[in-house]
């Protein structure tokens, strides 16, 4: 059980390239917290200055209230898991558990004690004389994640660990990682590139982007009301619809083309252009045929239980995507009409990309 | 694949061609080394061994007279198995540490220290020999043991093997092992060496073969016969046969010859196995 304590933290790596641009960051005590953003971001690169493989270029980093920028990696109280599993592949599952914990000097009996305990718990009773080859890619990712959990350290990392796993596999890892996590109650680092991981885990969401933290916050609050342009954009899937717009004299609505005229929730500069987003499930149909904006469909793709219909705006070549639940069928060119409540709309900045 | 009949036919024409022409005179040496030097004498190489396999072998391994010098060839198979053993594992430990030393620790001369070792590939014994000599004849140790091996341990082969072997190892290995506590040293034996298995026994062969059939430097080396290895008394052996005017010991020679193919075929044999095993079994 610990907090961890980011401050001011950058990176720069030998060859002068600047990975980490300055993240400032409080992890509570018992937390989940996800870091997510597109590959290169530098998800990996701040878990592992947190994990003590990479050095502080700047700032500090704290666990509990010990600065830990000098601190080796087995003294810092971490334990990590890691993409490939990173097992021993000569020694049994066992061992592979047990070796951290001889290497710290604990008697035979209280390893035996922990390494039986947390195979009971990950389910590994039986596989533990195996070698880790000799498993499937779920248990040998418990097997790590065994590795981590008999140390019972004061924080977990995680660096992409289901990205190995087939999509069923790593729903059921997802639940029994969560699970884990709350029994055991320790602060946990995770990172994922992967948006239905990262909204599902995270008690706290961290969207990085090109080095910086783009926004932090539970991941509700970031679905709802994104900060920036990225984070609209990386969060959600399929992806927000982006239309160029420009607030109307009255200042009441967005206009978006040359005919579809949205109303708004709350009071923007008149004439302002802007980046209007909308969520693909936030679109309304209206079955009879009043409403805001009408748009023919391009391409209708049935998921069964949901629906996504590729429509054209009049705006460009670009579709704008809608979502919607059960199945339907449009023929091409059908013309629909759709509604959608002010507060559901997201209005971002040109320039800067921010939220209005 | 399908092979018509003809194919296989040829194929293992060929395979037996080469294994008879490999092994013939190996064959040869064996059968004639178990008659009477007269018999040899007088109708030449023999393709059917005789009945004096037991003298000859017993005459050569355990009394020094018969190998004209005053050493055993049980004796120069002792010699020469401390030379094979503390070659090959003096090599092993060696290019293992070195290759560990320029993987794993980030100081500045690491690669150009690496390109001397190699470029010393370049340099084989018999370039360097005569101030090898020099250096072993003033630290006195010439007519041993250690001067006997050691100057030949460096191994600027096993060091680039063991580098390569290593590089191919995945850092999460090492970053694993730096969380669990592990030290350079730990994870070096409880990590890197089992790891290393297939490519210590793959060596260890090689070397060993080759500091078996070492021929030019303990001929300068040792000038005591206690020290003559199997491949010097060979020589030795077949050197006398012209001397004197007695009749040459043509069987004896062919002997000791059988004799000093054996421990490498055994050495090759059993290593092979722990070779062929670890490649199957050992994935990283
Ligand atoms: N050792 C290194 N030396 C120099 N640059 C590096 C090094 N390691 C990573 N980088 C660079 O730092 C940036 C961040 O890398 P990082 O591995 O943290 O990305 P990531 O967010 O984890 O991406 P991914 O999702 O693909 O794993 C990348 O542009 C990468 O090229
Ligand atoms: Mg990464």
């Amino acid at each position: 059980m610990a907090t961890v304590t980011l401050n001011q933290v950058e990176k720069t790596y030998l060859n002068g390239y600047k990975a980490i641009h300055g993240i400032d960051l409080k992890i509570q005590d018992g937390e989940f917290t996800v870091l997510v953003g597109p590959s290169g971001c530098g998800k990996s690169t701040l878990l592992r200055m947190i994990a003590g493989l990479e050095s502080i270029s700047d700032g500090e980093i704290a666990i509990d209230d010990r600065v830990v920028n000098k601190v080796a990696p087995a003294d810092r109280d971490i334990a990590m898991v890691f993409q490939n599993y990173a097992l021993y592949p000569h020694m049994s599952n066992y061992n592979n558990m047990a070796y951290g914990l001889r290497n710290r000097g604990h008697s035979k009996a209280e390893i035996d004690a922990k390494v039986r305990e947390a195979a009971r718990i990950l389910q590994l009773d039986d596989h533990l004389e195996r070698k880790p080859r000799q498993l499937s890619g779920g248990q040998r990712q418990r097997v790590a994640m065994g590795r981590a959990i008999v140390r019972q350290p004061k924080v977990f990392l995680f660096d992409e660990p289901l990205s190995n796993l087939d999509a069923k596999l790593r729903v059921d890892m997802r639940l029994e990682i969560k699970n884990l996590q709350q029994r055991l109650g320790i602060s946990s680092v995770y990172v994922t590139h992967d948006q239905v991981e990262a909204m599902t885990l995270a008690d706290r969401l961290i969207v990085m982007n090109g080095g910086v933290a783009e926004q932090i916050g539970t991941p509700i609050d970031i679905y709802e009301k994104p900060e920036t342009l990225f984070v609209a954009g990386f969060i959600g899937s399929p992806a927000m619809n982006f239309l160029p717009g420009k607030v109307s004299d009255d200042r009441t609505h967005v206009v978006v083309g040359d005919k579809v005229k949205l109303d708004l929730d709350h009071v923007v500069e008149a004439g302002r252009s802007v980046t209007v987003g909308i969520r693909p499930e936030h679109f309304r149909l209206c079955e009879d045929g009043h409403g805001p904006v009408s748009a023919s469909v391009r391409m209708v793709e049935s998921l069964g239980a949901e629906t996504l219909v590729y429509l054209d705006f009049g705006i460009g070549n670009e579709n704008v995507t809608l979502r919607i639940q059960g199945t339907h069928q449009f023929a091409k060119g059908t013309v629909l009409t759709l509604s959608i409540t002010p507060d559901k709309i997201h209005l971002f900045d040109d320039e800067t990309g921010k939220r209005i | 694949m399908y092979q018509s009949k003809w194919r296989i036919l040829t194929n293992h024409a060929i395979l037996i061609l080469g294994a008879l022409f490999m092994i013939m005179p190996v064959w040869i040496a064996f059968a004639s080394s178990t008659h009477t030097r007269e018999f040899l004498f007088q109708n030449g190489l023999q393709l059917w061994p005789g009945g004096h396999f037991f003298e000859n072998y017993g005459a050569i391994l355990f009394d020094a007279s018969a190998t004209k010098g005053r050493v055993t060839a049980l004796e120069m198979l002792f010699n020469s198995m401390v030379l094979g053993l503390g070659f090959a594992i003096g090599k092993v430990i060696i290019s293992m540490m070195a290759a560990y030393a320029i993987v794993y620790f980030r100081f500045k001369l690491a690669v150009p220290l690496f390109w001397v070792v190699f470029s010393t590939l370049l340099l084989p014994l018999e370039v360097r020999i005569v101030p090898s000599y020099e250096v072993v004849a003033g630290l006195g140790l010439l007519n041993s043991y250690t001067g006997l091996i050691l100057p030949l341990i460096a191994s600027a082969t096993g060091t680039f093997f063991f580098r390569q072997f290593y590089r191919s190892v995945p850092d999460e290995l090492l970053e694993a092992a730096r969380l669990d506590g592990a030290g350079p040293l730990r994870f070096f034996i409880d990590i890197l060496v089992p790891l290393s298995v297939t490519m210590i026994s793959a060596i260890f062969i090689i070397m060993f073969v080759v500091g078996w059939n070492q021929y030019l430097w303990p001929l300068l080396m040792t000038t005591d016969d206690q020290l003559y290895t199997i491949v010097i008394g060979i020589k030795q052996v077949y050197n006398s046969l012209y001397e004197g005017g007695q009749i040459p010991q043509f069987p004896k020679a062919f002997a000791l010859t059988i004799m000093a193919t054996i421990p490498p075929v055994l050495v090759v044999v059993v290593f092979q196995r722990m070779f062929v095993k670890g490649l199957v079994e050992t994935e990283k």
